[in-house]
């Protein structure tokens, strides 16, 4: 009975596994524990109907009994082994988004071309609902991926953040907070001084059309400084959650979560971008000063 | 509605179509009017006029954008397509930075002060003004410096709060949403169905339509702020000085829209390549 009771707590188990979509039943099982099982697969199908009817348990020889008990350990094997190899899938997978999030964040730009600088902070590709409502230098800000994982762990029963965890996550939020608004201070030093730099300002006494050059250069190679800044932090809390605050069940229910958030926002973005309404002014009365 | 009394009633057009015409008269207009009383011998009232008239054109800037901005507009204001890429990097919460504004007029005072060495360097600049303008920024008097300081003590106080409330107006926007994700996957999983049910358009929209109007409170806000730097800037300066202020920021302005340059600047760019690969991690 007690061993029953074990099976069935390992099934439960088995199904709150995010990614272990389908149910399999105990037949799929023991088919699949008697292919595997080679030689003696023949003698289990014969042994099949005696172990579907307990009933009839009783009457068995101890050699049917011993068969029978070395069968179940061969079906609970089998479905060990498939557990296996689904968390091994599922560590990969894992391993690949950190590899995508690592990709993105860190992506190369080639060039200071004003194009590239200008679209990393507002790209043209995305909606601009969706920039106002969660854009910080181009992307999520790193605080609203804590705030996600925050309301994940409060919300999701199956979510086991030790309390350990849960103070490492706070104690992350602060400092991740007090970094958002270093890289903001020095993002706003160069918005603020920039009259001081750009060629055509009144107070850049610029030589030559070399100089000018250079000198929007050099702005721009800084802006670009702090944007890398601010992915990298994004890229360092993912990591720092999904490889050292997370199980691996919840590393992955996370991502599902971030995707399909980030996906609800965007969706949410290009229906607000179709309908189109533009900023408008009334024609009189306004825009003719002169 | 937001939208109904302007843009359903009244003919209204294109708050970009606004903003081509504006800029077009800061270059075409305002700029060399400031040139032309600040160089030649032109008379006081002359003066004072033309700060007044370029003075209303920045603030009718403003006070356009503040009508152009409600929930639905307010994300093309804060990201403008029509600013250029040399623009847009520099742009705080739809515009220029306000601190800006004091580092503009404090640079004006600074370099007209310094040590002795730069007077050849400063006088050679400004040699075709007369001196009244020559000299304007010549020893603030210490109601200027005071002023300076109060205005950038307001300031100081205000843009940081700018900033916090744009991060809390985003990251509850996010957790809200993420709540209602979570919950309702939660319901999904119950029913055992194998794909999560996705949030709700719904509650994604309600969500943003408390953040929208926040974000148009912030941006209005940032707005009056740097209109009225501006203002208190050109009301704390002598004329002179004012009128100088104004035409270093109308030359800033203009400045950005400089075809020619921007077209530089690309070519330059692609062929110089990396900025410096070791930038890149």
């Amino acid at each position: 009975m007690a061993r029953t009771a074990d099976m069935a707590r390992f099934e439960e188990n088995g199904l709150e596994e995010p990614n272990y979509e389908e149910s399999v039943s105990w037949d799929d099982l023991e088919r699949d524990a008697a292919s595997k099982a080679g030689g003696s697969s023949e003698r289990l199908q014969a042994r099949r109907p005696h172990q579907q009817d307990s009933s009839r348990k009783g009457d068995e020889s101890p050699g049917e009994l011993y068969e029978l008990w070395r069968q179940e350990q061969n079906s609970i094997a089998a479905r060990l082994d498939k557990e296996l190899k689904s968390r091994w899938e599922l560590d990969e997978l894992i391993e690949e988004q950190l590899s995508r999030y690592q990709s993105h964040y860190y992506k190369a730009m080639v060039s200071t071309s004003l194009q590239d600088v200008s679209n990393l902070l507002m790209p043209m590709w995305l909606p601009p609902h969706e920039l106002a409502a969660v854009s910080w230098l181009g992307d999520w800000r790193p605080t609203s991926i804590l705030d996600l994982l925050r309301i994940l762990a409060a919300h999701n029963p199956s979510f086991s953040l030790s309390e350990s965890s849960e103070r490492v996550l706070s104690q992350l939020l602060r400092e991740i907070r007090i970094e958002e608004a270093v890289i903001d201070e020095e993002y706003a030093e160069i918005q603020a001084t920039c009259v001081l730099h750009l060629p055509f300002s009144p107070l850049c006494n610029v030589q030559s059309h070399e100089e000018a050059l250079r000198s929007v250069q050099k702005l721009f190679g800084n802006i670009h400084k702090v944007i890398s800044k601010a992915q990298r932090l994004r890229y360092k809390v993912l990591e720092l959650v999904m490889k050292k605050l997370l199980n691996q069940t919840d590393t992955a229910e996370f991502v599902v979560a971030f995707a399909g958030i980030q996906d609800a926002i965007h969706q949410f973005g290009e229906q607000k971008k179709l309908k189109k309404l533009y900023p408008a002014v009334p024609l009189k009365g306004l825009g003719s000063s002169s | 509605m937001p939208f109904s009394l302007f843009s359903r009633k009244k003919p209204t057009r294109r708050f970009n179509e606004f903003y081509a015409d504006w800029s077009k008269t800061l270059t075409e207009n305002c700029l060399p009017l400031l040139r032309q009383s600040l160089s030649s011998a032109a008379s006081a009232s002359v003066l004072s006029s033309n700060v007044d008239h370029v003075l209303r054109h920045l603030v009718l800037y403003y006070e356009t954008l503040d009508l152009a901005a409600d929930p639905n507009t307010v994300p093309y204001l804060l990201f403008p397509s029509w600013r250029n890429s040399l623009e847009t990097p520099f742009l705080f919460l739809g515009d220029i930075h306000p601190y800006l504004l004091t580092n503009l007029l404090r640079s004006f005072i600074d370099r007209e002060n310094q040590d002795s060495d730069d007077d050849e360097n400063s006088l050679r600049l400004i040699q075709d003004q007369p001196l009244k303008i020559a000299t304007a920024w010549k020893d603030p008097s210490d109601e200027l410096v005071t002023r300076i300081d109060q205005i950038e003590c307001t300031m100081r106080l205000m843009v940081p709060v700018l900033m916090d409330r744009m991060r809390k107006a985003q990251r509850s926007f996010v957790s809200r949403v993420s709540e209602n994700w979570v919950s309702s996957y939660q319901a999904g999983k119950k029913k055992k169905t194998v794909t999560a049910v996705p949030v709700s358009a719904a509650s994604v929209d309600e969500a943003a339509k408390v953040e929208m109007e926040e974000l148009v409170s912030i941006f209005v806000d940032a707005n009056r702020l740097r209109k009225s730097v501006i203002m208190d800037i050109v009301g704390a300066t002598s004329e002179h000085q004012g009128a100088l202020f104004l035409e270093g920021l109308c030359q800033f302005l203009v400045g950005f829209k400089d075809q020619l340059l921007l077209q530089d600047f690309e070519v330059v760019a692609h062929m110089h390549c990396p900025i410096d690969s070791r930038l890149i991690p």
